[in-house]
């Protein structure tokens, strides 16, 4: 092999180990910052008068609460996350309305959705979205 | 002269035998001392501890102290009732008291607003707790109460409510007392109502909720223990709209078979639920064997605004006899509801009364045990409810720390002065376990009346 080729192909054979390297340190990253994770969806379809409450607990890594339908409509209902008996999150959802993503750590973490004395009774659909891992 | 006499050895000797006898007593004084002191020492501990036994009784007997308990309110109409209701004649009435029986112990009542919010509730709560207060009367809802429950328990702290009712929360051992009964118990009252008109057979609505499925197990088991048979039962489920004709022609097929066969004096129509019944009751007048019986319901269609509104002529004609806790009447209950007439022109609710009666219990319980304890006053407070004949009633809790009776009002609607209205048409008495029907605001008397 003359000079030129040894030269090309020790610079094709850096750019290769270039390209590996960036790729390794991106593979590690993104793991580093997204854990394994999965979805569990609690769904509900329930009717509950003034006054009365779903409930429902989990240790999962992370917490989020969606309402799709609630009737008659322009109702909202009161949901309230605690996570190891700590109140981390409160407020009233409507249809199409969702809470934020609580972090739970693993932690004992109990969802509980109400009706309002105010309201009549409603018939309430939805999920909890359980993030484990 | 003696010792002078004496030869040297023998002087000695003599000499000796005193060191020897003074040796030996001065030991066994040395040994009487010392148990002596060690006795000494005994006492001192035992004073000690008396003295430390005795200043904590000390510490515990409440004296020149002012105690602080929280009070909730559900909405804004009510934190203003509430406020003025505490101040001009509660913490009045009770402070006045306890400087009777010469108690150095002051009552205060500090009122906070829910806002008709969960969150709000919790806190109030927590700004209760972070003040030192324990013990707060309220909430007034029951989805407030529901949510309160993990950070009441958690804090160790106690929930006495005046009205909340969802049997949800009758659970026995917990932190929350409440002076309403739960929603279960009227299912003997509707039966007796029933049964008190003549109603022989029914045919029952109600709702998939917990509340509809819960109330209509018990109200089966208690009708048909007084002879009665339910003939139909129909479930309501979403979407409404399609679903109601098909729902209110098989009521009335069940309806033509059950007047052939018992008369139409005696079926009636059973509604468990409130106002998700308006449509049902707006289109009762198409189905005339229906429209023909009386219809009754449970304590969400007692003075529900939304069959006036929306179909008040149905309503007038159906009646919807429906029952509600109500206060028992007594020289108590009047000259507290002239008082509270006084402040707000209106008259005292059951809600109220129960108010004022919990705001008793809990000092009564406070003053007899001494002790702002929650794990005591937990203990207390049923024993001194049990003894309290309040503005609402005799106040005795069940054993999941709620009201264990009441009176019923049995309210439904008709016109007065060309305006449907809410009316009361009877009332079931808690002592007898009957119910008396107006007869006059009847305008006749049921079949049953007087069985």
């Amino acid at each position: 092999m003359d000079r030129l080729k040894i030269l090309k192909l020790t610079s094709l054979l850096f750019c290769l180990a270039v390209v590996m390297s960036v790729l390794i340190v991106a593979v590690n990253a993104k793991s580093e910052v997204e854990p394994l994770v999965w979805h569990d969806y609690e769904y509900f379809d329930r009717y509950l008068p003034p006054g009365y409450c779903l409930n429902f607990t989990r240790k999962p890594y992370a917490v989020s609460v969606h309402i799709d339908t609630l009737s008659p409509s322009g109702y909202k209902v009161d949901v309230t996350i605690y996570v190891s008996s700590k109140l981390k999150w409160s407020g009233q959802l409507g249809a199409g309305e969702s809470s934020p993503t609580i972090t739970c750590n693993d932690q004992y973490t109990e969802v509980h959705i109400g009706n309002p004395n105010g309201n009549p009774e409603v018939h309430i659909t939805g999920y909890i979205d359980w993030v484990m891992h | 002269m003696m010792l002078y006499n004496m030869s040297r050895r023998s002087i000695i000797r003599f000499l000796a035998v005193l060191v020897i006898i003074g040796w030996g007593l001065s030991g066994l004084l040395y040994i009487k001392v010392t148990s002596l002191r060690n006795k000494l020492h005994t006492y001192e501990i035992e004073k000690r501890q008396l003295q430390e036994a005795i200043s904590e009784l000390k510490k515990r007997r409440l004296e020149n102290v002012t105690i602080r308990i929280g009070v909730t309110a559900a909405s804004d109409y009510d934190y203003n009732r509430m406020k003025r209701f505490f101040e001009e004649i509660i913490e009045k009435d009770v402070n006045e008291y306890c400087a009777k029986l010469g108690y150095d112990i002051v009552f205060k009542f500090i009122i906070k607003n829910n806002k008709e919010r969960a969150g709000i509730a919790i806190q109030n709560l927590q700004a209760f707790k972070e003040m030192g207060i324990n013990i707060i009367i309220g909430h007034p809802w029951s989805s407030h109460n529901y949510v309160s429950m993990t950070y009441v328990n958690e804090n160790n702290m106690l929930l006495f409510s005046p009205s909340s009712s969802s049997s949800q929360l009758a659970r026995p051992g917990d932190n929350l007392l409440r002076m309403s009964p739960d929603d279960m118990a009227q299912a003997s009252i509707i039966a007796e109502m029933l049964r008190s008109w003549g109603i022989k057979a029914i045919i029952i609505f109600h709702t998939p909720s917990d509340y509809g499925i819960g109330l209509y197990n018990a109200l089966e088991d208690e009708f048909t223990k007084r002879g009665g048979v339910i003939l139909k039962r129909i479930l309501l489920r979403e979407p409404w709209g399609p679903n109601i004709t098909s729902y209110l022609d098989e009521a009335e097929v069940a309806a033509r078979e059950a007047v052939a066969r018992y008369g139409s004096e005696h079926v009636a129509v059973q509604l468990i639920g409130g106002s998700e019944f308006v449509r049902i009751v707006k289109q009762a007048r198409n189905y005339p064997i229906l429209f023909s019986l009386y219809w009754f319901g449970s304590h969400y269609a007692a003075k529900n605004k939304a069959f006036i509104e929306e179909c008040p002529e149905e309503s007038s004609h159906l009646k919807i006899f429906s029952p509600l806790p109500a206060p028992t009447e007594s020289p108590l209950y009047s000259s507290l509801n002239e008082r509270y007439y006084t402040l707000f022109s209106e008259q005292l609710d059951f809600d109220m009364a129960c108010t004022y009666d919990v705001a008793w219990i809990i000092v009564r319980s406070i003053l007899e045990a001494q002790t702002t304890d929650i794990d005591q006053l937990l203990e207390v407070i049923p024993a001194v409810a049990s003894m309290t004949f309040g503005a609402s009633g005799w106040c005795k809790l069940n054993e999941a720390g709620d009201r264990y009776s009441a009176n019923y009002e049995i309210w439904g609607y008709g016109y007065v002065d060309g305006e449907v209205k809410y009316i009361k048409y009877g009332l079931y008495d808690s002592m007898t376990d009957e119910v008396s029907w107006y007869t006059e605001t009847l305008g006749f008397t049921p079949p049953g009346s007087g069985n």
